[in-house]
């Protein structure tokens, strides 16, 4: 994602944006079609911008955009060159100081349940990354382990209680809540690394799950350890990429080991720690995920690690509307 | 195993440099590192010491993250209700995909 890197990892626009601004990271795919008060604000400001009107060649909403509390637009623009957001905000912050900054602090309103991506009461987030890993390139090409994405594994309440055993004993052996792997094979161990590719399906799954072992114990402190694999493979897809022009004649798969630890805090009940790792080998392409010239198979990570449930980590995860919970959270 | 994997590390390095005399430090410490992670990947992250180098190697390093440093909210709403309270223009950074997770 280069904005990441071009833009908002200068340190410039960080000082500007973190004294001077309120901001906001959203994705407005969602957003621009919500039903409700948000939906309307971000489209009022939004038809305003630099894509209004636009339903052509997309009818995206993609940008940066200052704006007043009102929804009155200060500036706009889509771009990931740096100068360019600094003369934006430069734009936004002279008309924001002739305007008359006070305004009313709006109110909650009834979100889009068909859109609903609140958080759960009590889950666990852990923040994923992933990655290529070194190899040993048979072209003599350079592997670009630079790349990276990331995604957000939300846990359950009472799926997090299901990982604690009642009465640990130092190497008690127990299996992880089955809907969890599955959750964690179907939606997390998927390829975005260079680009967004789809979930898998549940027939995709062909083996998925982890165990889990009480490594110590005391009345303080619990770790266990997590081993696991997961093996998932779909048919050719027969998608183009309308760009490349490159089709999905191949399978696509992904089989991994999963290794991890939890810390848990047994005066507290509190996680303190939980780190889990998945090496895998994958294979194949999807439509927009940019492998047509590395189909592997070939080397990439996933890395877990557990985040405090604060509302500003509580970013949705990338597939949350789609079966993410099968139980109708 | 710890002795394995730094030994295949240092002639990983020890190679790169006989192949290329000129090559910096920087690189050499690169080479060792991924050296060191195609090891403890190749070998299942058998200990626990492979499992911290895989886990380390995956996740962003400092420079990878400094767009972190910025106190983004997720939630445009909740942007709304601060913007008002402290007298501060909103900047919505909009993507189809969620800036602060997969894009």
């Amino acid at each position: 994602m280069t904005g990441r890197a071009s833009v908002f990892s200068d340190d410039r626009v960080i000082k500007i944006l973190t004294e001077q601004f309120i901001p906001i990271a959203d994705n407005c795919s969602i957003t621009q079609i919500q039903k409700d008060a948000e939906g309307a604000f971000f489209r009022k400001v939004a038809e305003q911008g630099h894509y209004a009107g636009r339903t052509k060649p997309t009818g995206t909403r993609q940008g940066l955009y200052a704006c007043t509390s009102e929804g009155g637009l200060l500036a706009s623009i889509n771009t990931t060159r740096v100068e360019h957001v600094l003369d934006m905000l430069d734009e936004a912050l002279k008309k924001w100081h002739e305007m008359n900054p006070a305004a009313d602090v709006p109110a909650s309103y009834e979100m889009d349940r068909n859109l609903n991506r609140s958080f759960p009461e009590g889950a666990l987030i852990l923040r994923e990354t992933m990655r290529d890993i070194p190899r040993k390139d048979k072209s003599g090409g350079e592997i670009q382990t630079w790349k990276h994405n990331f995604d957000h594994l939300w846990i359950l309440k009472e799926e997090a209680q299901a990982l604690i055993p009642d009465n640990p004993k130092a190497g008690m052996e127990y299996a992880a809540p089955k809907e969890l792997m599955r959750r964690i094979a179907q939606f997390h161990l998927v390829d975005h690394v260079r680009g967004e590719a789809p979930a898998w399906s549940d027939r995709h799954i062909q083996k998925a799950g982890l165990t889990l072992r009480v490594e110590s114990v005391d009345e303080n402190a619990l770790t266990i350890r997590i081993d696991g694999h997961a093996f998932l493979e779909a048919e050719p897809s027969g998608q183009t990429n309308p760009y490349s022009g490159f089709k999905i004649d191949m399978k696509r798969g992904m089989d991994a080991t999963i290794k991890g630890v939890i810390r848990y805090n047994r005066k507290t009940h509190a996680f303190e720690r939980f780190d889990m790792v998945a090496a895998a080998s994958r294979w194949g392409a999807t439509k927009y995920n940019f492998r047509q010239n590395d189909l592997g198979p070939a080397p990439i990570g996933f890395a877990f690690e557990l985040i405090p449930s604060e509302p500003r980590n509580q970013t949705p995860p990338k597939f949350l509307l789609g079966y993410y919970f099968r139980n109708g959270n | 195993m710890r002795r394995m994997i730094a030994l295949a590390a240092a002639l990983a390095a020890a190679a790169a440099f006989a192949d290329n005399p000129t090559i910096d430090a920087d690189k050499l410490k690169q080479i060792a590192e991924e050296s060191s992670v195609m090891a403890a990947f190749e070998q299942n992250m058998q200990t626990d010491e492979q499992f911290q180098t895989v886990m380390r190697f995956i996740l962003p390093d400092p420079d990878e993250a400094k767009w972190r440093k910025i106190p983004w909210t997720p939630d445009i709403w909740e942007g709304r209700i601060r913007a008002a309270q402290q007298e501060k223009p909103m900047f919505i950074w909009a993507m189809n995909g969620d800036p602060l997770g997969c894009v």
